[in-house]
Parts: C-alpha cells; sequence; structure tokens
C-alpha cells in the first residue's frame, strides 16, 4: 500500500532522511518512533507531498508523491502535530471549509459532517467556536478533518501530544475503529504505551536512518534478553549468589531482601532451568515471573549504541 | 453538479467581516475620506467667494480629492491585508492543512487576491454617496468616474499582488507587510526618482535621449497618483483614449495614461501572482 523506496532528504548538508525503504501493508496500523531529529516528521511530511524527496520516492497504492501528487493528496488525510484555528469559525463551519477544500458536493456536506461530529462525539460541539475547544476536543475534530474526504490512509503526527489521560483514552478508541475500518494509519508518537497498544507494525528511526521495521509482535520478541522477577517468601542472602552464577544471567537486581530482578538472556528453556535450580536449592519462591516486553525496552534495546 | 465558490474567498470574507476590525477599518476608511474632502471643499468655497460659476471647479477639485483620499488609503491597506493572508496561514500552522488539500497553489492564490479586492471594493461602495454629492456640484461626468475607479482597481489589484507574493516568502506577517509596504512605497517614490534622474543623466552621454523620455512617459503611467492627474488633465483637454507627448520639439501620439497604468499594472500583477504559486507549491509548477 505505502512502499518508501531509498528515500532520503537534505536540508543543505543535513540529511534529514537517509534511505529510508520499506513497505507498508494495506490496512496496517504502523507507528513512526524515534528520538527528536529522528525523520519521523521528514517522513510525513514527504507522504503527504509538503516537501519533496532530495532522491527516491514514497508510493501510494503505486501512485507516485513526485510525479502525481494531486493525486496522493486524495488518498491522504493529514493530521499535523499542531491544531490550526481560523478566527470566529464554528467546529460545523470549520469542517465545511475543509470539505470544499476536498471538492465534495455540497449535497452531502451536510450529512458527512454530521456523521463526523458523531463519530469523533463532537456532535454537541457543532455551532461552538473552534478556538473555545479544548485541547482533546480539538484533536478531535482535526480527525474529523482528515477524515472528510474517506481517505485510505491517514498520517497522525504526534496526536496524543498535550493531551489528558481521558482525551488519549477517546483519541485511542478512536483510531481502533479506523483501524477496523480499514484504514492504514501512520502515527507518529513519543508516548510509546499508546503505539503499543495501538499499533500492528512499527517503523524505528534514528538520525534519518531506518532502525527497525517489523510487526510490533516480532519486535517485541525479537529481544535478546527478558526481566525475571522473583520474589522469596523470606530473606534469601543465597538468592544473589546462586543467580549470579547462573549461566544465562546478564544482571541482578536485588530491589528488597526477599525481591530479585534478573536480566537474563536465552529462551523459556533456560527460565525454566533457573526456577528448577532455584527449587532445587530450596528458595522459598513465592513468585517467579517474566516480566513482558515493553515497547519502551524494544525501543531502548535496539537504538542502544547508536549514538 | 453545481460548482463551489472558491473556499478560500468565502472564509476569509466570512471570517473577515466577523470581526470588530472590519467594521472599525470601513470607518476609518470613510472618516478620511470625507474628512480630507471636507476640508479641500470648505476651502475651496471660501476662496471662490461664493460665485457659483466656481461650482464646476469646487465639484471636480472634491471629486479628485475623494479619489486620491481613497487612493492613497488603499495603497496602504491592500498589501496590509494581502502580506497578511498566507503568512497569516503559515503562523496560525493551517498553510499544510490548505496544501494537502485538493486545492490548487492557482486557488488559494486567487482565493486571497479576491478577497483583499472584495474589501477593498466594500471601502469603495461605501465611499459612492460622498462621490455622488460631487456630481450635485458638477465639473465631473460619468466617464471621468468610471477610469478614476479603473486607475484605483488596477493599483489595488497590483498592490494586493505585491502583498501576496511577500506573504508567500515571509514566514511572520509581520515580516511580509513590512516587506510589502516597503515594496510599494519605493516604486511609488523610486518611479518618478528614476524617470527624472536616469533621462537626465543619460542625456550626458547621449544627444538625443527622446525615446528614453517616452519609455520613462510609459512607465510613469504605472504610478496611480501620476496617472490620475495626467488623465484628470488630458481628460479637460478632450484627450480620453490617446494622448500627445512633446519632447524636445517631437510629438509622440500614445495610449491615454489610464490605459497605459491598467495594462502595465495587470501585466505586473500576474508577474507577481506567478512568482507567488511558484513560491508556495514548487512542485505546481512542474
Amino acid at each position: 500500500m505505502i512502499v518508501f523506496d531509498k528515500l532520503r532528504k537534505l536540508y543543505g548538508d543535513f540529511c534529514a532522511l537517509d534511505g529510508l525503504d520499506c513497505t507498508i501493508p494495506k490496512g496496517a496500523t504502523v507507528g513512526l518512533i524515534g528520538p527528536n531529529g529522528a525523520g519521523k516528521t521528514t517522513s510525513m511530511r514527504l507522504l503527504t507531498t509538503l516537501i519533496t524527496p532530495t532522491s527516491g520516492d514514497v508510493l501510494v497504492d503505486g501512485v507516485s508523491v513526485t510525479t502525481q501528487p494531486h493525486l496522493v493528496r486524495r488518498m491522504i488525510g493529514y493530521m499535523p502535530d499542531t491544531f490550526g484555528v481560523y478566527e470566529a469559525m464554528t467546529a460545523a463551519e470549520y469542517l465545511d471549509f475543509y470539505a470544499r477544500c476536498y471538492h465534495i458536493p455540497v449535497a452531502t456536506r451536510p450529512a458527512l459532517i454530521n456523521d463526523l461530529l458523531g463519530l469523533v462525539d463532537l456532535a454537541s460541539k457543532r455551532d461552538a467556536l473552534v478556538m473555545s475547544l479544548s485541547r482533546g476536543m480539538a484533536q478531535r475534530l482535526s480527525l474529523a478533518r482528515a477524515l472528510l474526504h474517506d481517505p485510505a490512509v491517514l498520517v497522525l503526527d504526534e496526536p496524543a501530544s498535550g493531551l489528558d489521560p481521558r482525551a488519549r483514552i477517546e483519541l485511542r478508541a478512536l483510531l481502533h475503529e479506523l483501524h477496523d475500518q480499514g484504514k492504514t494509519i501512520l502515527i507518529s508518537s513519543h508516548i510509546l504505551s499508546d503505539l503499543a497498544d495501538l499499533c500492528t507494525h512499527l517503523i524505528i528511526l534514528e538520525q534519518g536512518k531506518l532502525v527497525a521495521y517489523d510487526t510490533l509482535t516480532a519486535l517485541l520478541s525479537a529481544q535478546q534478553s527478558r526481566r525475571i522477577v522473583i520474589q522469596t517468601l523470606t530473606p534469601t542472602p543465597a538468592l544473589y549468589a546462586l543467580v549470579t552464577h547462573f549461566n544465562y544471567t546478564i544482571s541482578v537486581d536485588p530491589q528488597l531482601p526477599t525481591r530479585y530482578i534478573v536480566q537474563m538472556t536465552g529462551d523459556d528453556a533456560a527460565q525454566a532451568e533457573l526456577l528448577k535450580v532455584c527449587i532445587e536449592h530450596n528458595i522459598p519462591v513465592q513468585q517467579f515471573a517474566s516480566e513482558a516486553n515493553t515497547l519502551e525496552r524494544t525501543f531502548l534495546q535496539v537504538t542502544a549504541g547508536l549514538n | 453538479m453545481r460548482r463551489d465558490i472558491n473556499p478560500i474567498l468565502i472564509r476569509e470574507l466570512r471570517g473577515r467581516m466577523r470581526t470588530p476590525r472590519a467594521f472599525w477599518l470601513l470607518v476609518g476608511f470613510l472618516t478620511a475620506v470625507a474628512g480630507t474632502a471636507s476640508l479641500v471643499y470648505t476651502a475651496s468655497y471660501l476662496s471662490s467667494d461664493g460665485q457659483s460659476s466656481g461650482n464646476n471647479t469646487i465639484g471636480n477639485t472634491v471629486f479628485f480629492t475623494l479619489i486620491v483620499t481613497a487612493m492613497a488609503v488603499l495603497t496602504i491597506m491592500a498589501p496590509v491585508m494581502a502580506a497578511g493572508s498566507i503568512a497569516g496561514e503559515r503562523e496560525r500552522q493551517t498553510f499544510d492543512l490548505l496544501l494537502t488539500s485538493q486545492l490548487s497553489a492557482g486557488t488559494i492564490i486567487f482565493g486571497k487576491i479576491l478577497a483583499t479586492l472584495a474589501y477593498c471594493g466594500l471601502l469603495l461602495s461605501a465611499m459612492t454617496p460622498l462621490v455622488a454629492m460631487t456630481f450635485l456640484m458638477g465639473g465631473v461626468d460619468l466617464g471621468e468616474l468610471f477610469i478614476m475607479y479603473a486607475i484605483i482597481s488596477a493599483s489595488v489589484l497590483l498592490f494586493t499582488c505585491c502583498g501576496i507574493y511577500w506573504s508567500t516568502r515571509a514566514t511572520t506577517p509581520l515580516t511580509a507587510i513590512g516587506f510589502a509596504l516597503a515594496t510599494v512605497l519605493s516604486f511609488l517614490f523610486g518611479l518618478p526618482l528614476l524617470a527624472v534622474t536616469i533621462p537626465t543623466i543619460w542625456a550626458q552621454f547621449l544627444n538625443d535621449t527622446a525615446v528614453l523620455d517616452v519609455v520613462a512617459n510609459i512607465g510613469l503611467a504605472t504610478h496611480p497618483f501620476i496617472a490620475m492627474y495626467l488623465t484628470d488633465t488630458a481628460i479637460h483637454q478632450q484627450q480620453i483614449w490617446m494622448h500627445e507627448v512633446t519632447i524636445k520639439g517631437v510629438t509622440f501620439t500614445l495610449p491615454a495614461t489610464w490605459i497605459l497604468c491598467i495594462i502595465e499594472s495587470w501585466l505586473l500583477s500576474i508577474a507577481f501572482v506567478v512568482a507567488a504559486m511558484r513560491r508556495i507549491w514548487p512542485q505546481s509548477t512542474r
């Protein structure tokens, strides 16, 4: 559906994006992560035809952003990280203005605006001035604007930035709904827990380079180490020495006299082996759990040593 | 299928007319125009010693004052309003949304130009009762009125397009307004200066500078205030469509100054619009 083909963007001598090369399947929700200056916004601006690549290309459904940008714009709904407002304009007028900009026929416009306001739960704010909306409401209205022309691809730049927890949850639910409708969504965010909940795929960028691209599941399971929490019934100093000398152990963090966090390599069998060793040495194990791999840890691990 | 009016035009007019600023600008414009015309009328009436034969002259003087004052105000207002338009979109961070929509660069630029022209047209229309009073005094005919309005319209278009061009170059409205005003004022003061000095300097090197004088004459026609003055004089000499210029004993017949003014203003406006379109959307020119 979306093909980044050796995409490169230079600003003078500075390389903002260096050979991004990957294919995003139709209907995927792709998280674009990386530190500030990694090239996330540049990738999105190239995809939305706001800037032209220095070399390479982006194809949306086979259509090139460099040779047919006007066709690409029909297929893309863009939600920038900032919500620009016009003075003295109501929410309905705001959507009506952009509907005109997308040449949506006048006959279908009122119903479409009502439907979209309903979808983003802003029907009651129809006649409220856009400037008076809260940050969360404004973001939802911006999403409704991006959906006006029913695009196949949604490009969302930091949609959850500055939102309170409730607004973030509401936005996440909305994006789940859009994913279920079959939209391909490219979303950048610094809130990795949100992305972990939303995304099917992840693109990790660092200093303009593609560091990793895969499905979320594959990336999480590809981690080279795992964290094991061992909780004992009573303080057991022998456990520290035991675990430290275990073959697969990387590090041991004695958080409490009865609680140790073990960072280890190896697979499920190695984990079972550690439990077996503890039992054999009469350690009063109350809890032995492998912590789920988080996106934060995956990101740190994948980008470790790149700076 | 019914075709929509330019959405940018609709939004600009709606946004502009909903703010109190639009009302106060209108009040300010009419106050400036009416105040100046009243002063000139009073001075003219007192100097004519109340003779009825002086009414035609008074009517013409007041009419000319109204037109020149309106032109002076619009010379500032048009580039300021236009310069704030696209730079304002950038500042409000709404410009990217327009660029990623289905609007072409032309639609965006023309929408902004039309919105500024529409507001300037409103100001000129609001001045109609004042202009109508000069008809009661006499000394002004309908043809002269149309010609003067045509000069104002062409010049306002030129200054608007200049403002739009700078609006596409600057990142903030304030910068765009600064550059637009600097360009317009340089043009208004620089053009007469160049038209006078260059032929004089050139005369030191060449014996015959007649061609250069004709070129200077044609170039000066773009200047709205000079065009108005020359047109007013020509109309009273019954030279509405063509006028004769005698330079160093040689007489040249040229199109009337107001025709040159309109043609030159349109050509310069087109140049500004093309440059503006290339600025906002380099790929649209491919």
